[in-house]
């Protein structure tokens, strides 16, 4: 395990004024809803380039100077819309956004060493010491008080982390490689959360593995309900990226993530709301946008609705499945690559020192109150991570 | 300098630009603010915004020298500040809003 960022982030709930955004965002196609009275599409381009110019500027404007090793070497600014009833059922609710990141092309960072990428190690003196550091780091945040249950959760928590990883180490996903494991934690004191929903004040982990060779052979057989939701994402990734012009941009990466947020109890925090999303996180085997077909649309694997398993981190047994129509999600990530080539068209021209890099469109489903429980919501995500060809 | 960032920054979203950028955030004593600024003011306030993180970041470097285990090496500090909110248009709520996030790694 190598990184954990300690992301301070507060977020202060505000009231926005009326945007215009862009026609793509909030349109969904023919015989859908769409709101047809949104014509401002100039005016939010005009928007879009001041503010990307003035950020520019400013970006150039600082002295670079280091802060004890470290260099300030990437801003990231994200917009965001999220609408409930998108997908025809008044529970779930769709969150998309995009992140613009700007690099500083010119500072040198340190690479990460192979030995620092370790998998995370099977063993319980392991798991309870990194549960350990994890725990001091949380209540050194000064948000949430230290308890027993605290770190046996966390423990728990990290558990499941490692048999996800484990599964899926197993599973051939035709023209994608599994190549990194992330698993988000965050605790807010109120509202949602959730990496791009509104929140209270929150406390956020993340931890980064990345994939080297194993030192053993593992057993276990791939978990066959968390594969088939990850091959049918792919699938229809595949599809939608394949019959898309991203002008100068590639895809990277793409993320798919799987949580649950629930209001008390699963660490044992009676008062406060805990998010827990692993993202399982592919590159393309291809540079090209040629990836292999996977199989004939009529299969199942191409028209099977998406089944989210919800009781893997829950303690409630009676808890039931959800499913998403693979017509609405594929839906949602055609709006996705809409808004990605938006703003990859706009920032295409910064050259300089400072320059848009990657566009990252998040997509993320978020059903609440289907256990019955209002204080329950489960979430599932697609990331695609853009870049510079 | 949290109490700084709080008061100055937050997010920008936009009415019918007309060369305004709305900025949103809150006072120190927790009261929503809103004010309409130019594109220079909008530019000393992101620049303002950007030395406060770096402010944050610096004491953050230095704490997590002094408490740095075996078992973790600080490789990234990421600062973010934002916010969001929502509106009514048509039949939907969309949640509208920029946000910020500074990153600093270790360079040679």
């Amino acid at each position: 395990m190598k990184s954990i960022i300690l992301p301070l982030l507060l977020i202060v709930s505000g009231l926005a004024s009326a945007a215009s955004l862009p026609q793509s965002w909030v349109s969904e196609g023919e015989g859908r809803k769409s709101l047809s009275s949104f014509k401002e599409l100039n005016e939010t381009q005009e928007y879009l380039s001041s503010v990307l110019s003035i950020q520019e500027k400013v970006l150039l404007g600082r002295e670079e100077k280091s802060l004890g090793g470290f260099k300030f070497s990437t801003y990231v600014t994200d917009f965001s819309v999220s609408k409930s009833g998108l997908f025809g059922l008044s529970a779930l609710k769709a969150t998309t956004a995009v992140e613009l990141k700007w690099k500083n092309v010119q500072t040198q960072i340190i690479p990460e060493a192979v030995a620092d990428m370790e998998v995370l190690d099977d063993s319980a003196e392991t798991l309870a010491a990194t549960a350990s550091e994890l725990e001091a780091k949380i209540v050194a945040t000064g948000k949430v008080a230290s308890s027993p249950a605290l770190k046996s959760n966390i423990e728990s928590v990290l558990n499941k982390a490692k048999l996800m990883m484990d599964q899926m180490e197993h599973r051939d996903v035709p023209g994608w490689k599994l190549a990194a494991f992330r698993l988000d934690l965050s605790i807010g004191a109120n509202g949602q959360v959730w990496t791009f929903a509104k929140t209270g004040a929150s406390v956020r982990l993340r931890l980064d593995w990345k994939k080297i060779k194993r030192k053993q052979n593992n057993k276990l057989m791939a978990n066959n309900k968390t594969g088939g939701l990850v091959d049918k994402i792919l699938y229809d990734f595949s599809q939608v990226y394949q019959s898309q012009d991203l002008l100068g941009f590639k895809v990277k990466m793409v993320n798919v993530g799987v949580g649950l947020s629930r209001k008390g109890g699963l660490l044992g925090l009676a008062s406060t709301k805990l998010g827990i999303v692993g993202f399982l996180r592919f590159v393309p085997v291809t540079t090209t946008q040629s990836l292999p077909a996977l199989a004939d649309n009529t299969s199942a694997l191409a028209t099977e609705d998406m089944e989210y398993v919800a009781d893997e981190i829950s303690e409630n047994k009676s808890m039931n499945n959800i499913f998403v129509p693979r017509k609405k999600w594929r839906a949602g990530l055609e709006k996705g690559f809409a808004m990605a080539k938006y703003f990859a068209s706009s920032a295409e021209r910064f050259q300089n020192r400072w320059q848009v890099t990657e566009v990252k469109t998040v997509l993320e489903l978020t059903k609440s109150g289907f256990l019955g429980l209002a204080s329950t919501s489960v979430t599932g995500a697609i990331e695609t991570e853009l870049v510079r060809k | 300098m949290k109490i700084l960032i709080l008061a100055v920054l937050i997010c920008t979203v936009n009415q019918a630009y007309a060369g305004e950028i709305t900025y949103l955030g809150v006072s120190e004593n927790g009261q929503e603010l809103s004010q309409s600024l130019n594109e220079k003011e909008f530019e000393q306030h992101l620049d303002l915004t950007l030395s406060a993180l770096e402010s944050i970041a610096e004491q953050q470097v230095s704490t997590q020298a002094e408490a740095t285990s075996n078992k973790f090496r600080l490789s990234q500090i990421v600062l973010g500040l934002g916010a969001s909110g929502e509106i009514g248009i048509g039949p939907f709520k969309l949640g509208a809003g920029i946000r910020h996030r500074t990153y600093y790694k270790r360079s040679l």
